[in-house]
Formats: structure tokens, C-alpha cells, sequence
């Protein structure tokens, strides 16, 4: 039988009770969720992107339904670094639950800036760097479509905190890999993996796009596979833990992620359909552990196997 | 002079969140109103004696959990709630995938939704003067609503209920609009009952005749130029007016910002209010609008 403590974990020196996290983006600042999921139970909460000054975010519409899926163009909207940290950290702090910090900025100095600005906060056990959100004309994309980029704004993050850092890097490039290694070389404790990819969606009857930014990041189930198998060639190609994120529903989805290398999972687009469905993919480890006799969830982290010829 | 009515529907992104919780909830009755509008009664205790009008829920439409596509729950404004009865009805049009599955539930069958969201109407405690009540197409779905609660509050004879279709097969329940409310008036876009026209005109018509524009409270739902329009006419001639917007969502709940609206700041030019949680219901002048 299963425990609690099977599914136990520490990434990057962040001890999580459990490896599902709240991905940065879809669940605000946990308060907005808060009756209706118990914070206590998740592994983690990463918090919506955040930058040095507020952000008012792009014109609506700013979202478009795609089959099995989403397309956004929030643009990043934030009240900035200093509201996080007066109003929203301290709320979140009343909970159980390792809070990571997702930072933007417009520029390496801006990143620098925000990490440099928590490391002097006591509540934030680490910090995500965005360097691949699709929606922003002026900043983040630039950084993680190129290995050089991606070193110094990883680089510049890893000088100005003692925070765990943990790029998220964004699935619109050729070669994952190399970001990934620039990630690695840079400082990173982890690498989350993937963000959205960019799309758009037209509505034939007016012949308009949808979106008022024209283009935005698609997430949900319909990006699945292209996660797992970016998740599987970076998980094998470095020496940090990986974490998945990329359409992940059920407790079978994470199981698949975690099979190709993902050490924890974070769950995004499900929770604006379900959300419990942490708290079902939590539940849903522990009886797959339990199920194929495993002790503990590090154990499947990899172990997937090239199908018999 | 009548009293001023100073509505508090919050201000600041950090308002209070209405505190929605997961239910599941059977249909108890199921309408088809016209071909391509239907009403769903479901039996939702809690909620309903939870919900103000101008709230909505949050609505699972997919026929099986495991079903992508669509993906995303769809908000709808609560038509009626019967805190008695237990009963919470929405009220809806059949525009897309999401819609028609819903529609193609049956009693008996179980519904997921999260509610109530959102800041509904502020309705004041006590009120000497009148209530207007402006509503577009299926604008009317939360209007209902409202409308009995203040009937039931204030009596039928302070209420007027102006509505605008584009043709007289879509006045939707109109005796039950009727008898709450001294005044029921109805303009037709294509003339083929009442007022031929846009609903706004005859809104401007009406607003003129009142006796006590200050002490008259503006209410309105139905499509955004239509609810634009309405703000223009209620401002120019200084009328307290609440609007209840429509915007595409995802989470409900406040977390995405996909549903956001432009409203003026005291800070900056503009800022981006989340319907969800700072809505679907705005004091007109707060919108800023383009």
C-alpha cells in the first residue's frame, strides 16, 4: 500500500509533498482558487508571471477555443513585483505549500532585478524564469528561441539570487537541446519544459482572426504530444531535473511525462476545466505506484522503454 | 430629490472574489424555448440560496469528463434562482459546440458547474425612486431575475422593462416579464411589433419622460454597442446605470485574465478589469469605452 510519503520529492532543493504543481499562468496567485482546491495538497504553486513594473497585458479578445485546446494572448498582465510581494505572498504564505515565483521582464536587467528583489523575501522557495512566453511583442520570446540569449538571461538570474532558478523554455525552436544545455551551463537547478506554441485560429464566418494579438500560445491536451517528447530528449540530454508541463489532465498523462524523464509534472489548462484535477492526478499517482508496485515516484522518473520489434 | 444610490461594486483587481464552489447538479427541466434557445432547470439547493442576480456559473458542458473537444466550461448568467424550491435556472442560445451539447442533455441528466461567480447588480436596501431595466436579445437571461427581486422587494409598480429584439419571435416569456412591472415596453428592429427600432432609442425616449431621473436606476444587459450605447444615454443625462457584460472566459475565477474589459484607473489611462471576478456586472461610467 502507498503513502503520502511515496510521493515526496525534492527538486532543485524545493521538498514538495508531492510532484503536481500549479502551473504559472492558470491559477493566478493560489487565492483565486482557493475554495476550490485545498492548497495544502499540491506539490507547489508557481505563481502568474511577474515583472518589475505592472504590465496591463494585450486588447481582448484574448482567448480562442482550439480543438482540445486553448490559444491565449494575455500578455502577461501583473500587477508588478512589489504587489506580489505585499499583498499576494503574504496570503499565500498561511499555507503549506513551496511557492515558486514565475519572473518576466523586458529586458536581462529587468530579470535580474525582480530575482535580486525576492531573494530579499522569506517566502518563496524558488523562482521560474519566463524566457518563452509567446505573447509578449517586446521580451521574453527573444530570450529562450536562442542558446546564447537563454545563457545570459539565466546567467544574469543565477548571479543576482540564491534562489533555486528553473528556466521554462519554449517549445517554438529547432533544437530543445541546446536551450536546454545554455539553461544548464547558465546555472539552472531545473528546467520546466514546455511552454505554449504559438498558433492562431480564424473565424471563417467574419474572416477575423480571433485574437486580437493575432497569434498566442496553445495549451491543453492537443499539445501533449509534442511535450512528452520534448520533456523525454531533454530529460536524458542533461544532469538537472526536469519538470513537464504541456496538456497534462489526468494522472495518466503525468505518468506518461514522469515515464519519459519528468521528475514532477505541472498541471495548466486543466485546471480552468477541472479544478480538481491536481488533486485527482495526485490521488491517481499513488494508486498507480501502488498498482504496479513501486515504493516511491522517483522510481518511474525515465524508465520508459523503447517498444519490442 | 430622490436619494443618490452608491452602488459598491469593487474597485480594485484584489476585491473580494465571490467564492464559487463545485457542484453537481441534476436537470430538473429542460426547455426549448425557441428552436435555438433553451432553459435548463436544475436542482442546486446550496446555490440557490447562495446567488444574487447578475451572477453566473460556470458550466461543463462536454458530455463525457474525458472529452477535449470542446475543452473549456462556458459561463452563464442565472436566469432564476428559487431559494425555496432549491430550483437555479440559466437560460441560453445555441451558438456553438459547447452550447449544443449542453442543449442535448435531458432531465435526469447531471450537470458540473462551478458557482455562483462573479459581483452580481448591487440592489440598494431601500429605494424611493424607480428602476429601469434595459435588455438586448438574450440580455434578458439575468434580467429575469433581477427583475423579481426587486419586484419582490420593492413592488411592481417602481419597475419599468424596456426590451429590444430584432423580430417579435423573440420576445421570450413575455407574460412573465409583463406582470412584474408597471411598464413593459418592446421595440423590433424590423418593426413587426412595438417600437420599431433599436431598444436605445426608445430608452432615450423613456429617460426623457422621467420625472425623477436622479432617483432612477439603469440596469442593462445585452450586446456590448447596445450596453455602450446605454451608458452614453445614462451618463448624459446622469442616471446610476449597472451594465452586465459578456466576454469569452476561461477559468471563471480570476486566475487566466482572458475575460478582461478596459476600465478607467485612477492611476494609469486604462487598465484591464477581469469580468469574472471585478464583473460581469460594472458600474457603466467605470468601462471605458472605445
Amino acid at each position: 500500500m502507498s503513502t503520502a510519503s511515496s510521493l515526496a520529492i525534492t527538486i532543485a532543493g524545493i521538498h514538495m509533498k508531492n510532484p503536481v504543481i500549479a502551473a504559472s499562468g492558470t491559477f493566478g496567485f493560489g487565492k483565486e482558487y482557493s475554495s476550490l482546491v485545498d492548497l495544502n495538497k499540491i506539490g507547489a504553486i508557481i505563481t502568474k508571471g511577474t515583472s518589475l513594473e505592472p504590465w496591463v497585458g494585450n486588447p481582448p479578445e484574448r482567448i480562442a477555443e482550439t480543438a482540445a485546446g486553448m490559444l491565449n494572448s494575455i500578455g502577461l498582465q501583473n500587477d508588478g513585483i512589489e504587489n506580489l510581494i505585499n499583498e499576494k505572498l503574504p496570503w499565500l504564505s498561511q499555507f503549506d505549500v513551496p511557492v515558486i515565483v514565475n519572473i518576466v521582464g523586458h529586458t536581462i536587467e529587468e530579470y535580474a532585478k525582480v530575482a535580486q528583489r525576492l531573494s530579499e523575501t522569506d517566502s518563496v522557495a524558488g523562482l521560474e524564469i519566463n524566457i518563452s512566453c509567446p505573447n509578449v511583442k517586446h521580451g521574453c520570446i527573444a530570450f529562450g528561441v536562442e542558446p546564447r540569449m537563454t545563457f545570459e538571461v539565466v546567467n544574469a538570474v543565477r548571479k543576482a539570487t540564491h534562489l533555486p532558478i528553473i528556466p521554462k523554455l519554449s517549445p517554438n525552436v529547432a533544437d530543445i537541446v541546446a536551450i536546454a544545455h545554455a539553461a544548464v551551463d547558465a546555472g539552472a537547478d531545473a528546467i520546466s519544459l514546455i511552454n505554449t506554441l504559438i498558433g492562431t485560429s480564424i473565424n471563417a464566418e467574419t474572416r477575423t482572426f480571433r485574437l486580437a494579438n493575432i497569434t498566442g500560445g496553445l495549451s491543453g491536451p492537443a499539445i501533449k504530444p509534442i511535450a512528452l517528447r520534448m520533456v523525454w530528449e531533454v530529460a536524458k540530454a542533461v544532469d538537472v531535473p526536469v519538470i513537464g508541463v504541456g496538456g497534462i489532465m489526468t494522472a495518466e498523462d503525468a505518468v506518461e511525462f514522469m515515464l519519459a524523464g519528468a521528475s514532477a509534472i505541472q498541471v495548466g489548462t486543466a485546471n480552468f476545466v477541472y479544478p480538481n484535477a491536481m488533486i485527482e492526478i495526485i490521488e491517481g499517482l499513488e494508486a498507480y505506484l501502488s498498482r504496479h508496485g513501486f515504493g516511491h515516484i522517483s522510481e518511474i522518473v525515465g524508465i520508459v522503454q523503447s517498444p519490442q520489434c | 430629490m430622490a436619494e443618490q444610490f452608491v452602488h459598491h461594486l469593487p474597485n480594485k483587481q484584489e476585491a473580494d472574489i465571490p467564492k464559487g464552489k463545485l457542484f453537481e447538479c441534476r436537470i430538473i427541466d429542460q426547455e426549448m424555448v425557441l428552436p435555438h434557445i433553451r432553459r435548463l432547470i436544475l436542482d442546486a439547493q446550496e446555490l440557490a440560496q447562495k446567488c444574487i442576480p447578475g451572477q453566473f456559473v460556470h458550466v461543463l458542458c462536454n458530455k463525457f469528463r474525458q472529452f477535449y473537444d470542446p475543452l473549456l466550461r462556458r459561463p452563464f448568467s442565472i436566469h432564476f434562482a428559487d431559494p425555496e424550491a432549491g430550483h437555479v435556472s440559466i437560460l441560453f442560445d445555441i451558438r456553438g459546440r459547447g452550447t449544443k451539447m449542453l442543449a442535448d442533455k435531458t432531465i435526469g441528466d447531471m450537470i458540473d458547474l462551478i458557482g455562483p461567480l462573479g459581483h452580481g447588480f448591487a440592489i440598494p436596501d431601500s429605494w424611493s425612486g424607480s428602476f429601469l431595466l434595459v435588455g438586448g436579445g438574450m440580455g434578458i437571461a439575468p434580467l429575469y431575475f433581477l427583475l423579481r427581486t426587486l419586484e419582490k422587494r420593492f413592488g411592481k409598480e417602481k419597475i419599468k422593462f424596456l426590451l429590444g429584439v430584432k423580430t417579435s419571435n423573440m420576445i421570450l416569456y413575455r407574460d412573465q416579464f409583463e406582470k412584474c412591472c408597471s411598464e413593459y415596453l418592446v421595440s423590433t428592429e424590423d418593426g413587426s411589433y412595438g417600437y420599431q427600432g433599436m431598444v436605445t432609442d426608445l430608452l432615450k425616449e423613456r429617460v426623457e419622460t422621467l420625472d425623477n431621473k436622479l432617483g432612477c436606476l439603469v440596469y442593462a444587459c445585452g450586446p456590448m454597442q447596445m450596453l455602450k450605447e446605454v451608458a452614453k444615454i445614462c451618463h448624459h443625462h446622469n442616471l446610476n446605470c449597472q451594465i452586465s457584460v459578456e466576454t469569452k472566459m476561461a477559468c471563471g475565477v480570476g486566475a487566466c485574465m482572458s475575460c478582461v474589459i478596459k476600465v478607467h484607473d485612477t492611476n494609469l489611462e486604462y487598465r484591464y478589469a477581469r469580468a469574472c471576478v471585478e464583473g460581469p456586472v460594472f458600474d457603466s461610467n467605470k468601462i471605458k469605452w472605445e
